[in-house]
């Protein structure tokens, strides 16, 4: 099928093009338009700068932070370790089965390895947290503007950033780089176990080839590059998340029907804000 | 119109020409009131006529599209945002549901605003928050959740809440939206308690008419967007205006209704 493609017909561009332009008119016609879309998309913005100008008040916000992050954490632990294991055990099958063609089984275990480091354990990560801490935050929020309680911070001139946002925005940017390693090491694990009973790969040349991949310092990092990058990443997808979350609930008009579309809203752009983040962060430490 | 006699205090709150629309939908088309310092005035009228909104203005949620509002003296749209927080922390907001936070008990609903806004130490704190609850008569409901206190209760605290801070001006959003009548009446008390022992001005969106002759020293009747009728509570419930009396209903014509 894909010979079909070699070389690049001269349709090809137009239609990703016109494919594109698909996908952004039918943004404009489901949101409220053009200028709405950039008015939402600014107030997200403006959070963003207002958490960031709050930062100094983390340590008078760190048992917020800290409840915060045990609810994230704590919440969400079974969903990583049952989604990692099966990611580390697709990577594993998928590339398993292409390389044994080759006799190439064990460089099965680098791939996995550099795989979920660098892009699989931040990217899904990132998604689980924001289909559903993310989805609970922009809920919790919504709730709370369409009950007026947001409106009560306000009319007590009581900092509404600092007190809600600021520590459920760290809370998730701390979360998601612990939960990202927890999925790289569960996904490493269950890959082994594809690699050992169904590939014959040897569990210890499975786990010294993989760890060997992952072994090398990166410049100026204390750590190893992919996994320093995929740390960094998942940083900027918890703070992200975090954000978007709050951000489509603050907004939330309407009653339940208005937290429910928030608490969608809040999904469907986290998820894509996760996406596009994850392209120009992965041109900027791998360039 | 009528307006009530000077009393020769300052105004606490004057609106002056205020007009607001939402979409093609006018609500206020030049609205005026005052309230003198130390004084209740209940704003009447039919659901929709811009009551809350009116409320909503005076602290500073709305901005008018025409018109001026002055509290304290301060012109709300020359003061700019740290201005109007200020002024903020010298008023009280009781909402119609309480809007107590969810997530917090009681204790810490009422010691958010001491916490956060004056920056009390714990120790500051709790004797203010047990003097809050005894006033509204909720003691030892402190580690309570707002889910599991009753609607009466989150008033009674969303009152407490409003006035924990001390304030000169509490505005208070149909305080007996969906209660029955007994607890009505004890919410009604006090609102007029704390009036009378603290003399803060207050400012109460209500349509009940028990509620506002027990409250209120003076009564606006909002009309079309305007103050149809503003005079003393016993002056008001005795007019003969059609609209009014239109309103009112042939059960509240009695002559023996007496201001606070």
């Amino acid at each position: 099928m894909f010979a079909l493609l070699d070389p690049v017909p001269s349709w090809w561009p137009p239609l990703l093009g016109l494919l594109f332009a698909g996908g952004v008119a039918h943004l404009l016609w489901t949101s409220a338009g053009p200028r709405a879309l950039l008015e939402e998309a600014g107030g997200r913005v403006a959070l963003a700068v207002a958490v960031a100008a709050r930062l100094p008040h983390l340590a008078r916000r760190r048992s917020w932070v800290a409840r915060q992050t045990y609810g994230a954490a704590v919440g969400n632990l079974h969903v990583i370790l049952l989604v990692g294991v099966f990611i580390g055990m697709i990577f594993a099958l998928q590339t398993g089965i292409e390389l044994a063609r080759f006799g190439q089984q064990d460089q099965i275990g680098p791939l996995v390895a550099a795989g979920l480091a660098r892009e699989m354990g931040p990217f899904i990560t990132a998604l689980v947290l924001a289909s559903t801490y993310g989805s609970a935050l922009a809920a919790e929020m919504g709730t709370m503007a369409v009950s007026d309680e947001l409106t009560a911070l306000e009319v007590m001139s009581i900092d509404r950033v600092s007190l809600l946002v600021l520590p459920r925005v760290v809370a998730l940017a701390i979360v998601c780089p612990a939960m990202t390693v927890i999925c790289d090491t569960i996904g490493i694990i269950g890959g082994g176990f594809v690699a050992s009973a169904q590939l014959g790969v040897g569990w210890d040349l499975y786990i010294d080839t993989s760890l060997s991949a992952l072994a090398g310092l990166g410049e100026g990092v204390p750590l190893p590059k992919d996994v320093f990058g995929g740390l960094f990443k998942a940083f900027w997808f918890g703070a992200t998340v975090g954000v978007i979350s709050c951000a489509s609930g603050i907004a939330a008009r309407g009653g339940a029907l208005g937290v429910g579309r928030a608490t969608s809203r809040a999904v469907r752009d986290a998820t894509i804000a996760v996406i596009v983040a994850n392209y120009f962060l992965t041109w900027l430490l791998y360039r | 119109m009528r307006t009530p006699s000077e009393t020769g205090d300052e105004p606490v709150v004057r609106m002056r020409g205020v007009h607001k629309a939402f979409g093609s939908k006018q609500i206020l088309r030049g609205l005026d009131l005052e309230v003198r310092s130390g004084r209740t005035l209940a704003i009447m009228g039919g659901s929709g006529t811009g009551k809350s909104v009116a409320l909503r203005h005076v602290i500073g949620l709305m901005e008018p599209d025409a018109g001026s509002i002055e509290v304290f003296g301060q012109d709300l749209a020359t003061v700019g945002p740290a201005g109007l927080a200020r002024l903020r922390e010298r008023m009280g907001y009781v909402f119609q549901e309480g809007a107590l936070v969810g997530w917090m008990n009681i204790h810490d609903n009422l010691a958010l605003p001491l916490r956060e806004r004056e920056g009390l130490s714990e120790a500051e704190v709790r004797p203010r928050v047990e003097e809050a609850m005894e006033r509204v008569h909720v003691e030892g409901a402190g580690a309570k959740f707002p889910s599991e206190i009753s609607g009466g209760m989150k008033k009674r605290v969303g009152v407490a809440r409003a006035l924990i801070t001390r304030p000169e001006l509490v505005l208070y959003d149909e305080p007996n939206a969906g209660l029955d009548p007994e607890i009505s009446r004890s919410i009604n008390d006090l609102i007029r308690e704390v009036s009378d022992t603290l003399g803060v001005t207050a400012l109460v969106v209500e349509h009940r008419v028990e509620c506002i002759e027990r409250v209120a020293d003076e009564v606006l009747f909002l009309h079309e967007g305007r103050a149809h009728v503003h005079a003393p509570t016993a002056e008001f419930f005795a007019s003969q205006d059609p609209r009014l009396r239109a309103f009112l209903g042939p059960s509240s014509t009695a002559p023996s209704i007496t201001s606070s």
